[in-house]
């Protein structure tokens, strides 16, 4: 009898076992490599830049691990979705794609969400915290094009870092991978110049489709990428055209523009801020951007930045004074004349930069 | 009385230890005869309520087993407790329930009767222990008399064959005790076997037809009160000036222990119990006749019996202190 | 006889519901979207954003004082009350030694711990509903109603949104039941019901608080609060099912384990109270 008593302990016990079993065993199930017949890197980037559009849905989850301070999340509903977010923690979007000219993206919150949506030459962005909607009028040609939005999607930010190779990137296939549910190569891109702090770039591209299902970006030293976005769940079917049929609810604040087929700079409200226009100094993965004019005295009000500017480090050179900011993937260098160096380099090249752009 | 050859109550070696290492039930062996009044008698602390949570299954045992009403426990619990009313140390309801809603609940919980004789049943047992003009009063307005009642009225909301009522008379003034009384006898006549704890000599001795004595958790007497009175030894004190003499013919006469006791005066103290255990006690007329007889002078012939609460001190081994 | 296995059901339910202090905690409950409504009614008009969400949209769809009122009271208010309901459970039978008469009825300690349960998780509905119901009852008294805008920006039809809304309390309550789980663990474990209400509060207040920082961002997905707020994506279009389905699934294993402790506990603990 005491045994029959004490043994029934062991029934919670083989359950929390079997949870944790699970917990270990499903990650593992689903990170084992698929195999695949090899391709070279040379065939891999071929059938991407030829890639027909596959549209499709999915969800994106994109993570960031740059190394800026975490602060607490405040509570329900005020998750901020601007875009600058991106740059810390983990988001998610939901990715809908049927074709250039159709697509939608909207960034997931607790209890609030951002849209953006292109269909045909209407583009609107929506913002469920602020209630607000802007609607842009496309000219007509431009119909087919894709938008520029955020680069959260893997495929725009692959197109991006496909654009970057070039001599100064070694390209290599290694292995393969499967991500949400489906089996992708992975293309590896790494920089030669020891300037960058970009280690590698990964690029996961369906085997079928090759649509890229995810990209990491690697900072040196790294384990876990600094940059990482990635499909969690991805069908590749076209999506239902009622989610691209956008129109403003009643009671939101509506602004309406009409972009022209050549907008005049000088046009946009925030021309008076044209000093802060930056320029760009080096090429490939060692380009500097260098903007004018920065002045972060008013900074205080923003916890996140304030704690980053109190970590700077006091530099000084032929260029002047400054202060240097290193995280994973990005340094800053803030010139007391206000000039402002950022890039994904070392704060050696920023230095070199800033004398060269004196 | 049923020709149920099983036992009401029926233990073997039932121990309790608990984790603290203390032994509260030391290896006992109950038997409860179907239809007795079965007085389970014991100081405070002695295992009593200890031994009756381990028979109702509140409580496992550590070793041993035992069945109630001829079926295996705990296993058969579903099976035998709804036929085994209890009070177990004392009543307990909910404060803010009225008598006759934790009745109620009680009688909800209970799967082996029909739902629609609820309320009978909980008039009918409220009725039983005097209570059914307080039903509807909250229990957190009951004096304690009438709180003892209700924990009754829960053990009678049936007909059971077996009644476990542990201390039923604790807080009730003499009326109330007298009418505990009355209704336990009345239980016994009607043929359930009841199981009444007490620490009380007096209140077992009017009631019970068979006792079981604890002390230190272990069952020290087991048996029928005329067993225990007879335990307890009628003993024979002869005054006597010559008292060898007297001892040897009482000896001759096959009494038991025999002492001869020097007494201040004249005379001497024999004394000797009038049974030396299995034989038929001696009859004392005969043995005043051989004492004559034999030319003894007999100054006084005084036959003893000890009081049960003496045997009950001398059992149990202490008066007023609390079993550890 | 056919409804026998419910009359304890029903006996505990009434207990449950009869009992002051729980009628009290619904009462405290059905404040919340009253004075949010009031609040929101006397103030300027103009949402910008700040507060919790939904707030804004109140003035222009009285639905929205449902869901408000759900979202502030849900990382406090209603799992607490629960907590005090479920801690009871058990600890409250063994407190006041009725547990003892309960059993040699006899009640079998399996049957009652999934009637007390069953009970926990009514009472948990029962919160989650009082909130909703008088939100939606002050909202529609105080603000216009109609048409409602999704977080998607997409407007449904009234019907659609009132339906989305008994979701959302209905999601809600199986949250809330994650709660009750810990809280019958927690009541088995103790005959102090005060002790195992307030570990239980606790315990979820410490798994909020570590919801909330980011250094241990590994381990959110394994705590039980993370998916409570995953109702907001009833408010999305198309409506994404994934996030409330691994939340239900949370739920669902805090729960198995939880009952399974509770039940190893209850099943060998000796009564002595």
């Amino acid at each position: 009898m005491p045994f029959s008593l004490r043994s029934r302990w062991t029934i919670p016990a083989a359950g929390a076992t079997a949870v944790a079993a699970a917990l270990v065993i499903s990650p593992m199930v689903a990170d084992a490599s698929p195999s695949l017949p090899p391709r070279t890197a040379a065939e891999l980037l071929a059938s991407t830049t030829a890639a027909a559009d596959h549209p499709f849905s999915g969800t994106v989850v994109e993570t960031a691990r740059l190394g800026l301070p975490d602060l607490p999340m405040s509570g329900a509903g005020s998750t901020s979705l601007s875009a600058t977010s991106l740059v810390t923690g983990s988001h998610t979007a939901r990715v809908w794609y049927a074709g250039p000219g159709r697509s939608r993206i909207a960034l997931v919150g607790d209890l609030a969400e951002s849209d953006v949506i292109r269909n045909g030459t209407d583009a609107w962005t929506w913002s469920s915290a602020t209630n607000t909607a802007q609607h842009l009028t496309l000219p007509s040609e431009t119909a087919k094009a894709p938008t520029p939005t955020i680069d959260v999607t893997p495929a725009q930010a692959a197109a991006k870092a496909l654009a970057a190779i070039d001599p100064t990137t070694t390209v290599t296939v290694e292995g393969t991978a499967s991500i949400a549910g489906r089996s992708a190569y992975e293309l590896v891109l790494a920089p030669r110049d020891a300037g960058s702090l970009v280690a590698q770039v990964r690029l996961a591209i369906d085997s079928v489709t090759s649509t890229p299902l995810r990209v990491e970006v690697f900072a040196r030293g790294a384990g876990k990428p600094a940059f990482e976005t990635a499909f969690t769940s991805i069908t590749f079917a076209t999506p239902d055209p009622a989610v691209f049929a956008f129109s403003p609810p009643r009671g939101a604040k509506v602004t309406e523009q009409t972009m022209g087929a050549a907008p005049a700079p000088g046009a946009r409200p925030d021309a008076a801020k044209d000093a802060a226009q930056p320029t760009v100094v080096g090429t490939g993965w060692t380009s500097v951007a260098v903007i004018k004019g920065v002045d972060l005295s008013a900074a205080g009000g923003n916890a996140q930045l304030s704690t980053l500017l109190r970590s700077a480090k006091q530099v000084s050179g032929s260029y002047g004074t400054g202060r240097v900011v290193t995280t994973a993937l990005v340094s800053a260098l803030l010139l007391d004349d206000g000039r402002l160096l950022v890039g994904a380099v070392t704060p050696a090249v920023l230095e070199q930069a800033a004398t060269r752009a004196g | 009385m049923p020709a149920d050859p099983s036992p009401a109550i029926a233990t073997r070696g039932l121990t309790k230890r608990f984790r603290s290492g203390q032994v509260a039930v030391d290896g006992i062996d109950l038997m409860v005869p179907r239809g007795c009044v079965y007085g389970f008698l014991g100081p405070n602390g002695s295992g009593k309520t200890t031994t009756i949570r381990m028979l109702l299954g509140l409580v496992s045992a550590t070793e041993g087993e035992h069945e109630l009403l001829g079926e295996s426990m705990p296993a058969h619990a579903a099976s035998v407790l709804p036929r085994v009313g209890a009070l177990v140390e004392g009543p307990a309801f909910h404060p803010y329930l009225s008598g006759r809603a934790n009745l109620m609940r009680l009688d909800a919980g209970d799967r082996s009767v029909a739902a629609a004789g609820a309320g009978r049943r909980v008039d009918e047992a409220l009725e039983r222990v005097g209570l059914a003009a307080a039903a509807g009063k909250r229990y957190r307005n009951y004096s304690l008399g009438m709180r003892q009642r209700l924990g009754l009225a829960g053990a009678l909301l049936r007909p059971r064959d077996l009644l476990v009522l542990d201390e039923p008379t604790n807080g009730l003034d003499p009326q109330g005790t007298r009418e505990v009384r009355t209704l336990v006898r009345e239980l016994g006549a009607e043929g359930s076997t009841v199981f009444l704890s007490s620490h009380l000599l007096s209140e077992i001795e009017q009631v019970s037809t068979h006792v079981g004595v604890m002390s230190h958790g272990r069952l020290v007497f087991q048996g029928t009160l005329t067993a225990l009175r007879q335990a307890a030894g009628v003993r024979v004190r002869v005054e006597t000036t010559r008292p060898d003499e007297a001892a040897a013919v009482m000896r001759a006469l096959g009494t038991g222990t025999t002492a001869v006791h020097a007494t201040s005066g004249v005379t001497s103290s024999v004394v000797a119990d009038l049974s030396d255990g299995d034989g038929t006690p001696v009859d004392t007329a005969q043995l005043v006749e051989q004492l004559v007889k034999a030319g003894v002078p007999v100054h006084e012939v005084v036959v003893e019996r000890p009081d049960l609460e003496d045997l009950f001190v001398e059992l149990t081994g202490e008066g007023f202190d609390v079993d550890q | 006889m056919r409804s026998q296995p419910l009359r304890l059901f029903r006996s505990e339910l009434r207990l449950v519901f009869g009992r002051r202090r729980n009628q009290a905690l619904l009462a405290v409950l059905s404040t919340a979207p009253i004075l949010i409504g009031i609040a929101v009614r006397v103030s300027s008009p103009g949402g910008d954003g700040e507060g919790p969400a939904f707030l804004g949209q109140i003035t222009q769809n009285g639905l929205f004082l449902a869901f408000t009122a759900l979202t502030v009271t849900l990382p406090f208010f209603l799992p607490l009350s629960v907590a005090v309901v479920s801690g009871e459970a058990i600890a409250g039978e063994a407190s006041s030694g009725t547990l003892r008469n309960l059993l040699v009825v006899p009640v079998d300690r399996t049957r009652l711990l999934l009637v007390k349960y069953a009970s926990i998780v009514v009472f948990g509905l029962a919160a989650a509903l009082v909130v909703w119901g008088v939100g939606l009852i002050v909202g529609l008294l105080l603000f216009p109603h109609g048409a409602v805008t999704l977080l998607s920006g997409t407007t449904v039809s009234f019907a659609n949104a009132l339906g989305r809304a008994l979701l959302v309390a209905l999601y809600v309550a199986a949250m809330l039941a994650g709660v009750g789980a810990i809280g019958a663990f927690f009541s088995t474990l103790t005959e102090v019901p005060m002790g195992a209400m307030a570990a239980t509060a606790v315990l979820t207040i410490i798994s909020e608080i570590v919801g909330a920082v980011p250094q241990v961002r590994v381990i959110w997905p394994y705590l039980f609060t993370t998916p409570w707020l995953a109702f907001g994506d009833l408010l999305r279009s198309p409506v994404p099912l994934h996030a409330m389905a691994i939340g239900l699934l949370t739920e669902g294993v805090y729960i198995a384990l939880f009952l399974l402790l509770a039940w190893a506990r209850l099943t060998t603990k000796d009564i002595s109270s």
